[in-house]
């Protein structure tokens, strides 16, 4: 038979809830308590650290840089050399020339360095990739061989900043990577990694060749841009013959790069391969014509305007004309045209666009 | 010479601060974009340094409202990269000159001696 239960039963139950909400409460008081101190703290060693940095780097002096006794003491703390590690590289991102050396010596001198190595053997991901941003950044070429180590690691985070990691120390050499990279090469990895090759070294068009025809879409945009930045006209050919066999955003930044390593064939045979081309393509052709001066495809441009079914292509069209002064013409045609006509619409709105 | 400095990150706000005050200039500090309009709109400033991405207003629009003043101030923009778009708008609205972050304060300090002299 069931035991009813007693009053005293409840009692002792509503008793043992009071009790847990009671601890809960406590505990979520003394989270909230830590981590106000912890921001507390973290806002008061930013105003000591942010002060300190500005007066070496307003101070210019590299090989004096002075150890401030509370800098060094509050070193003690895993903590705060993290924080100070964080404020170094994101001081480093913000300055260059000389006060990027003095940023670098700071590093050194409050052993940084060493932090930075003992990050890499952390079983985070966040922070090995933490560690090997900051000996990049500070430009610790012992570190390199030890980074490389990290090429297979399974992290995206961790693999970015080998990558980043591996152009900073090795130049163009570093892009190595690309041969057999898989993952997509983010966006803002791009723009980083661009950024940070400073130069293209002669007869290298060969790699850039078979980067082109990788299977990873992000490899080719790369390579592209890359293109662009150093403008390696020996490319064209490869690039024309390339055009047919993507679509979408590859064949947009094909089209984008011809403009830039432009040739005198490059117009003639764009307008070839036009039919061919997505929608998105074509806008860029007829968008490129009219900032490149192709005073040669004028032709080409009115009958894109009177004759392509497409509205959107049109626009781009009487745009296109538009920029190579042909405003009269635009304006004539209007004058002509039956006012139901649905170029008048594309021409006004070309029009009222540029004006 | 007072120059207005237009920048929210502290570090850079305090360092660029101090160079200019080295130089000899008086300096008045805003975090955000809408303090220096408004700053802008009641005080004359000889020279204007503003970052491009600020709070509530744009380098961007303290150009269009140096341009609506009709005050012929030199302004030397500081952009990150990747806003190479927004700094050729910059241009257009009248900026005298930029630098990309990273940049070199020693070479801040010579641009803006070379802005003031063409002036």
């Amino acid at each position: 038979m069931e035991k009813a239960l007693t009053l005293h039963d409840l009692n002792l139950s509503i008793l043992v809830i009071l009790i847990l909400v009671f601890i809960f409460i406590l505990g979520l008081l003394i989270y909230s308590f830590r981590e106000y101190k912890l921001e507390a703290n973290r806002q008061q060693w930013k105003n000591k650290l942010d002060s300190f940095l500005m007066e070496a780097i307003v101070e210019n002096n590299i090989t004096n840089i002075p150890l401030q006794h509370e800098l060094v003491e509050l070193s003690r703390y895993a903590g705060f050399r993290r924080f100070f590690l964080n404020q170094l590289i994101s001081s480093e991102r913000k300055f260059s020339g000389v006060a990027s050396n003095v940023l670098q010596a700071v590093f050194h001198q409050y052993n940084l360095d060493e932090e930075s190595f003992r990050l890499l053997n952390s079983s985070k991901a966040h922070l090995i990739a933490r560690g090997i941003q900051a000996l990049t950044i500070m430009k610790v070429n012992s570190a390199y061989p030890t980074i490389l180590n990290f090429q297979q690691y399974k992290n995206e985070l961790v693999l970015h900043e080998v990558q980043y990691a591996m152009v900073q120390f090795d130049g163009f050499n570093g892009l190595a990577f690309l041969n057999q990279l898989q993952l997509k090469l983010s966006d803002w990895q791009q723009l980083r990694i661009l950024n940070s090759i400073k130069s293209y070294p002669q007869n290298s068009s060969d790699k850039l060749s078979e980067w082109l025809d990788s299977s990873n879409p992000s490899v080719i945009i790369f390579v592209l841009k890359m293109i662009r930045k150093f403008q390696i006209f020996e490319l064209h050919p490869k690039l024309m013959k390339m055009l047919p066999l993507h679509k979408d955003r590859i064949q947009t930044e094909i089209i984008k790069t011809l403009f830039v390593i432009e040739t005198d064939q490059t117009f003639d045979l764009l307008v070839n391969e036009f039919s061919k081309l997505t929608e998105k393509s074509q806008q860029e052709v007829i968008e490129g014509f009219g900032h490149n001066r192709a005073y040669d495809q004028l032709n080409f441009l009115k009958d894109q305007l009177l004759n392509n079914p497409n509205k959107q292509i049109k626009v781009f069209a009487a745009e296109a004309l538009y920029n190579l002064v042909e405003v009269n013409y635009l304006i004539n045609l209007s004058d002509t045209l039956q006012p139901q006509d649905p170029t008048v619409l594309v021409l006004n709105h070309a029009l009222q666009r540029k004006i | 010479m007072i120059a207005l400095l237009a920048e929210d990150d502290e570090l850079i706000l305090k360092t660029i601060e101090h160079k200019l005050k080295k130089e000899g200039f008086s300096v008045t500090l805003t975090r955000n974009g809408l303090e220096a309009i408004e700053l802008l709109k009641k005080e004359n400033f000889d020279l204007i340094i503003s970052d491009i991405m600020m709070p509530f207003a744009s380098g961007i629009e303290i150009l269009a409202e140096l341009k609506a003043l009709k005050k012929e101030i030199p302004v030397l923009m500081l952009s990150s990269m990747g806003q190479e778009e927004i700094v050729l708008e910059a241009f257009d609205l009248g900026a005298s000159d930029f630098m990309i972050k990273p940049f070199s304060p020693n070479e801040l300090i010579i641009r803006i001696n070379r802005l003031l002299k063409i002036k």
